[in-house]
This record gives C-alpha cells, structure tokens and sequence, in this order.
C-alpha cells in the first residue's frame, strides 16, 4: 500500500547531485541543484557544483580517525564546544523547571 | 493545589514542550543556531531569576502558582530553543571525520555534570535539606549566565555553511562572533 506513492514519488524525484558530480555528471548535476533548492537559494548552481567537486576530491584523502586527533589543534576546540553544549543542557535551569509539578503540589 | 490537578498540569507541560520541539523547526529555517542558543539562554536566564524573586516574598498560594508557571516556561522555552538547536550544533561543530568519535565524547561529558547536577537539584528542593524552593532559580541563573556568556564568545554561526567553510574558518581561527559576515572563496584551502 504506502511503497506504491514512495514508489511513483521516488521515479519523478531529481537524482542526488553529490552522486551525479562524483560520476562526472556535472550538467545533469545542475539541473539537479536547481530542481531541488529553494529560487533565491540557487541562482547560481554552477558554483555548487564545482563546490562538491573539490569536497569530493579532499574526501578521497582521509585516513582513519583516532581518538587522540580530538585533543589536537582547531579539534580540540571543536571537541571543547560540542562537550560544553551537551554538559550545559543540564545547567541551563532545566532541572528546576522540570520539577514545575512540584512547586503546584507544594502545600502553600 | 489538588494532587490531580498538579498531574494533569505535568501532563501538559509534556504536551507543550512537543508543540514547541516542532516550532523550532521553523525557527532553525529562519534564524541562526548562535542566535537561537545564545538568546534563548539568555532569555531562560531572565525567567530563572524571576522565578527566584517569585519564591523570595513568603510562602503564598500565589507566589506558588507563580514560581510553578515560571518553572513550566522555562521548561518550554528551553524546548523551543537551546535545546533542539544545541544538537543542531553539537552536529555540525565536529568535522566529518571525526564526528562519531566528537560526539561519543561530548555525551560522556552531558553525563559527568549530569550526575552531579541530579544530586544538587534534588538538595536544593528536599525540605530536609537545603529546602531552597524556588530560590534555587538564583543558582540556576547563575549558571545559566555563565552558560550563556562563554557560548556567546565561543560558538560560532555555522547556518548556511558547508563542511568545507567550517573546517576553513575554525583553521583560520575566526573569532566566533564573526563568523556570520566572514566570506570563504570557492576556491579557497585555507
């Protein structure tokens, strides 16, 4: 029942522009790029093309990560952000306010 | 407040705070992550020490009912804002190659405050102990502010960016506030 409309949507949807740039595909990449942006987003899709080229060329030459790598250089400080934004969820008020049931029971 | 009625107000903050996590979709589309995190703290902030002043006049019917709206519109705001954009930025902070492992390390990091946190809520509120009510919103505040300034130095806007110009500008060292008006070349390396 529903794999019928995916299906039929699925036909008629534009093809990924990342896959089509990395198969050489550049032109139909950007059709792709204009099919699926917002107007004002991509009035220039030829920019977003050679874009992902050169992400696509950097990508090939990763190694594996480790975990030593996070403690390095701009990591570091990448890492640091991403532990202080989780550790402050919990310190941002949100275990008082969640408690708010308690200050309506509380005998008055 | 009659037991029941105190559940069912429990109920509805859940209910609101779901309405809320959906809001902030269209919020992420229109304003930046910085923007959202940074204010939407900073406005938490405001209701905190409101609700620290609500509990500082005696104990009354009404100053209660004050200090619980106050706890369910901190509980709602932080739903509309910081919260769903803080994962937006734990996301996008870490480079590609490295995410898993940035990301595994940052949750160990929500849960060794976590833990901490727990306790010290729980001796704040517990009548046999601190018994600080509704003035622990002070506290709260306190750290919320200090949350709210060093996200304001140190996080960068990263709406409408690619990996790529995340990777350049954080190995340019771009101080975080200007990261919004700095502009990256298509065919820059560095």
């Amino acid at each position: 029942m529903f794999p019928t409309p995916i299906a039929i949507l699925l036909f008629i949807a534009p093809e990924s522009p990342w896959w089509l740039v990395r198969k050489g595909r550049l032109a139909q990449a950007e059709k792709a790029i204009r099919r699926l942006g917002r107007r004002n987003a991509v009035n220039n899709p030829a920019d977003q093309v050679s874009m992902m080229q050169r992400t696509i060329e950097l990508e090939k030459t990763t190694k594996k990560p480790n975990l030593t790598e996070l403690w390095k250089g701009t990591d570091l400080y990448r890492t640091l952000i991403v532990c202080g934004v989780y550790a402050s969820q919990n310190l941002t008020g949100n275990l008082i306010a969640n408690q708010a049931v308690f200050f309506f029971k509380r005998k008055s | 407040m009659a037991d029941d009625t105190a559940f069912a107000l429990g109920l509805a903050t859940s209910g609101l705070q779901w309405i809320m996590v959906i809001f902030s979709w269209v919020l992420t589309t229109y304003l930046g992550r910085r923007t959202i995190y940074v204010y939407g703290q900073a406005i938490n902030c405001v209701f905190l020490v409101a609700l620290g002043i609500a509990a500082s006049f005696g104990i009354s019917t009404a100053s209660s009912n004050a200090q619980a709206s106050l706890g369910l519109i901190v509980s709602v705001l932080f739903c509309l804002g910081p919260a769903p954009a803080s994962y937006v930025i734990i996301a996008e902070t870490p480079s590609v190659r490295l995410r898993p492992l940035t990301t595994g390390i940052g949750r160990a990091a929500y849960y060794l405050v976590n833990i901490p946190c727990i306790f010290l809520g729980s001796y704040m509120l517990n009548t046999d102990k601190w018994d600080l009510g509704g003035k622990s919103g002070y506290i709260w505040a306190g750290t919320a502010a200090i949350c709210t300034i060093l996200s304001w130095l140190f996080i960068p806007e990263m709406k409408d960016r690619s990996f790529r110009e995340i990777d350049i500008l954080f190995r340019r060292h771009v101080p975080a506030r200007k990261w919004a008006k700095t502009e990256v070349g298509v065919q820059d390396d560095e």
